[in-house]
């Protein structure tokens, strides 16, 4: 194979396919990126058998059409050192030469033919959703899926196909995110699926790449994306996403309306005096103002205040300051509605029709 | 001027047994385990035989054959511990509890409050210990912590020993005592300070800090400090909190059993877990501490993402530990389970009610041992050490396996594992 290639382009990819490339692995061979050159250009493959992603990469001249193996880590640190403009890729099952102006590597190879295969979208999705829709999807609600908790099926988004409607949901047990969003075209009958977070997170990257629409398959056991050139696929999370919609509080006696950046600076500057052992901000609702306070033990103590349209019993709750900001921070509108019971149950936010955010308290007592 | 007494228990356990049993006065008696014996106290009678702490109870029996031993009952101990400092209260509000059996108290405003100059008040603690209580305190009256710590354990027993707040008088007496009477001057340092020809305090006192960093590091200038009666600690009143929850076990037989050993540990984790919910805390940290038959230790720990308060979060970390420490081919003599990492205060709610359904069982759990022993309810590792001990193996020093229903309450595990420390 011999391919001269635009050197920010292949970047672009090679930054992506590293979100994908496996770090800790016995098996060589998930190290790498496969390069297979096609009829308008060269696919570029990686996976770590459980995410999966190919992207066409179009800004390429094929000089000899062929297929190569090569170290995934070497080959981005050589494109991404490089300062030429295109570079030339050749090599067989032994070893992969790049060529620049003044430069030449020679990277040992693996034979192509033992990559495991990478799935690609044919036919038509089951959905099709605007770039622009899924990343806000993703945004306001990655970051409250489950690290590493013992159970399982919390540690992926659960993805949820209604009709023309797409909602991600994700929690951690303590807070869950939902967005909803509209699909441009949908077919087929209502599906859900638990996507594991790593797949959402390349997903969420190679978004900014592409325009158009995003395609999506649904199945029982694989998710396949397409956005633009690049496909992503991946095994789903198995298990039972838990029943969210019955911690949804439906009864929440007090309705607030908070400018979302005021509030998110006051909870910010309230956070700043609390420590990883007691981290908690006070909310304390009184008659048209709310006072945000903590406490961090042996290094003192803040106070801020912000009016608000409150007139009703007073109400203190506490929140993990984390939890609020996270929200805040991709809610995307001016304003946000907050709904309290009392000190001991959920707080919920509201951010337009599409987003849903319920947090669980911290025990002040 | 600052006046502050330091005083220490004479004989503490022992003498608090003879207290409790009038047959135990006047005669040898040391207090330790019925088996793996070593001795945790042993009574003034029985130090004139050449006795002393910590030695093996075996060797003391050849010593001094009609040796009483006495198994050791740490809630009396206690009790006992509560009635002195509840008598050095009412001589001042500020006292530093410094274990079981001593404390600090700043006698500096008796003069004022009571009417008493700080020596008469000490005095009549003194007396008043002796009276009530029928044990003797040794006691020592300075300006500083450090001289009246020294001096209460100098002369013993029913010591009492003021030393007044002249520089003369106070160095007079500091001076000449060999360098091991200073704070941190362990064997290893006190071996070091006499290599270099330093073996009295005096000697230290006048040694150039530069000098004296050279064979101690960091520390020598706190340590000449020390050697010029330069201290202004202040008596703290309140204990600080629990920082770590420790529990340890020693095995009446070394030991090669896996399983039995993990089941330890995880009891041990019940326990301090129990502890820790009680004062309404949460832990990140847990260690494991191995003791090997030749006294090597090894030890290590992990850390949760999130804090809990429930021991069975815990076991995975604990069986990992033990895994990856006992990596050599040697029996087992002592483990040890620590919680550290400690949070206080506020909880964080659970959204699907997971995490407090399991709460909520580890406290019923809790209050069914309180009401009807550590057998109440058992969890599948104490059926393992059930087994273990049905075979002779298991039964922790000191402990007698009927315990009654009261028994394994806060008191004596506290009391425990101040035995535990002072043994060092």
């Amino acid at each position: 194979m011999q391919v001269i290639v635009n050197r920010a382009a292949l970047m672009e990819v090679l930054n992506a396919a590293s979100g994908v490339v496996a770090s800790r692995t016995t098996k060589d061979i998930l190290k790498c990126v496969r390069l297979t050159t096609v009829d308008n250009g060269m696919l570029v493959s990686a996976t770590d058998l459980e995410v999966a992603l190919r992207v066409h990469v179009h800004q390429v001249e094929v000089k000899k059409p062929g297929d190569i193996l090569i170290a995934a880590d070497k080959l981005g640190s050589i494109v991404r050192e490089s300062t030429d403009e295109t570079l030339t890729l050749e090599g067989d099952t032994q070893s992969c030469h790049i060529r620049g102006q003044d430069s030449h590597f020679e990277i040992y190879g693996q034979d192509p033919r033992e990559f495991p295969p990478v799935p690609e979208l044919e036919g038509t999705p089951d959905l099709e959703i605007e770039v622009e829709n899924l990343k806000t999807l993703i945004d306001r609600t990655l970051f409250a899926v489950a690290k590493e908790n013992t159970r399982y099926a919390i540690n992926g988004v659960l993805w949820e196909k209604k009709g023309k409607k797409l909602a991600l949901v994700a929690t951690d047990g303590r807070r869950l995110a939902r967005s909803v969003g509209s699909a441009e075209q949908s077919v087929g009958e209502d599906n859900s699926m638990i996507v594991p977070a790593k797949t959402v997170q390349v997903i969420q990257k190679v978004l900014p790449n592409t325009e158009g629409t995003v395609g999506i398959r649904f199945s029982s056991n694989l998710v396949i994306v397409r956005a633009g050139d690049y496909v992503i696929s991946s095994a789903l999370v198995e298990g039972r996403f838990p029943q969210y919609e019955e911690v949804i509080p439906k009864d929440c006696d007090h309705k607030i309306e908070l400018s979302t950046e005021e509030f998110l600076s006051a909870v910010r500057r309230a956070s700043l005096l609390t420590n990883e052992q007691s981290k908690a901000v006070r909310l304390a609702f009184g008659k048209e103002k709310l006072v945000l306070s903590s406490r961090a033990p042996e290094q003192g103590e803040a106070t801020v205040s912000m009016r608000v349209e409150y007139n009703e019993e007073p109400l203190e709750i506490g929140f993990n300051p984390v939890f609020l900001t996270d929200a805040l921070r991709v809610a995307g509108t001016p304003t946000v509605t907050m709904e309290l019971k009392e000190a001991s149950q959920p707080g919920v936010f509201r951010a337009g029709a599409g987003f849903l955010y319920v947090v669980m308290p911290v025990n002040l007592s | 001027m600052r006046a502050i007494l330091h005083f220490d228990a004479d004989a503490f356990f022992a003498s608090v047994e003879q207290a409790a049993d009038r047959s135990l006065r006047g005669r040898p008696i040391v207090v330790g385990g019925l088996h793996r014996g070593i001795v945790a106290s042993a009574s003034y009678e029985a130090r004139r035989y050449g006795i002393y702490t910590p030695m093996p109870v075996t060797a003391a029996r050849r010593l001094c054959p009609k040796l009483i031993v006495v198994p050791p009952r740490f809630e009396l101990y206690e009790q006992f511990s509560a009635h002195i400092f509840g008598l050095a209260g009412e001589i001042t509000p500020i006292v530093e509890r410094q274990g079981v059996d001593e404390g600090y108290l700043d006698l500096t405003g008796t003069s004022r409050c009571l009417k008493r100059d700080p020596v008469e008040a000490a005095a009549k603690l003194q007396r008043d210990v002796k009276d009530w209580l029928k044990v003797t305190i040794s006691q020592g009256v300075a300006r500083t912590k450090l001289l009246c710590q020294i001096a209460s354990k100098k002369f013993k027993p029913e010591g009492f020993t003021v030393i007044p707040p002249d520089p003369a008088e106070e160095l007079g007496f500091l001076h000449p005592l060999p360098v091991k009477w200073l704070p941190g001057i362990g064997p290893a340092h006190e071996r070091l300070l006499q290599s270099a020809g330093l073996t009295r305090i005096g000697q230290v006192a006048r040694m150039p800090v530069e000098w004296l960093s050279e064979l101690v590091g960091s520390s020598a200038r706190g340590l000449r400090d020390f050697a010029n009666n330069i201290d202004d600690r202040p008596v703290v009143t309140n204990t600080p909190e629990a920082l770590s929850y420790g529990h340890q076990e020693t095995f009446q037989e070394d030991t090669t059993d896996a399983a039995f050993v993990d089941a330890t540990l995880r009891r041990l984790a019940d326990e301090a877990f129990s502890r820790l919910r009680a004062d309404g805390r949460q832990i990140r940290t847990v260690t494991v501490k191995i003791r090997y038959t030749d006294m090597d230790e090894h030890q290590g720990q992990m850390s949760l993402k999130e804090p809990t308060d429930v021991a069975a979060d815990v076991y995975p970390l604990i069986s990992k530990l033990l895994q990856r420490l006992w990596d050599r081919r040697v029996r087992i003599r002592m483990v040890q389970v620590r919680l550290s990492n400690v949070y206080t205060g506020f909880s964080q709610l659970d959204l699907f009610g997971v995490r407090q359904r399991r709460r909520d069982l580890a406290m019923v759990c809790d209050q069914i041992r309180e009401k009807f022993g550590p057998r109440g309810v058992m969890r599948a590792h104490d059926w393992v050490l059930e087994g273990a001990r049905d075979e002779g193996r298991g039964a922790r020093d000191g402990a007698k396996p009927a315990r009654s229903a009261s028994e394994g309450s806060r008191g004596q595990r506290k009391a425990k594992e101040e035995y535990v420390f002072s043994r060092g």
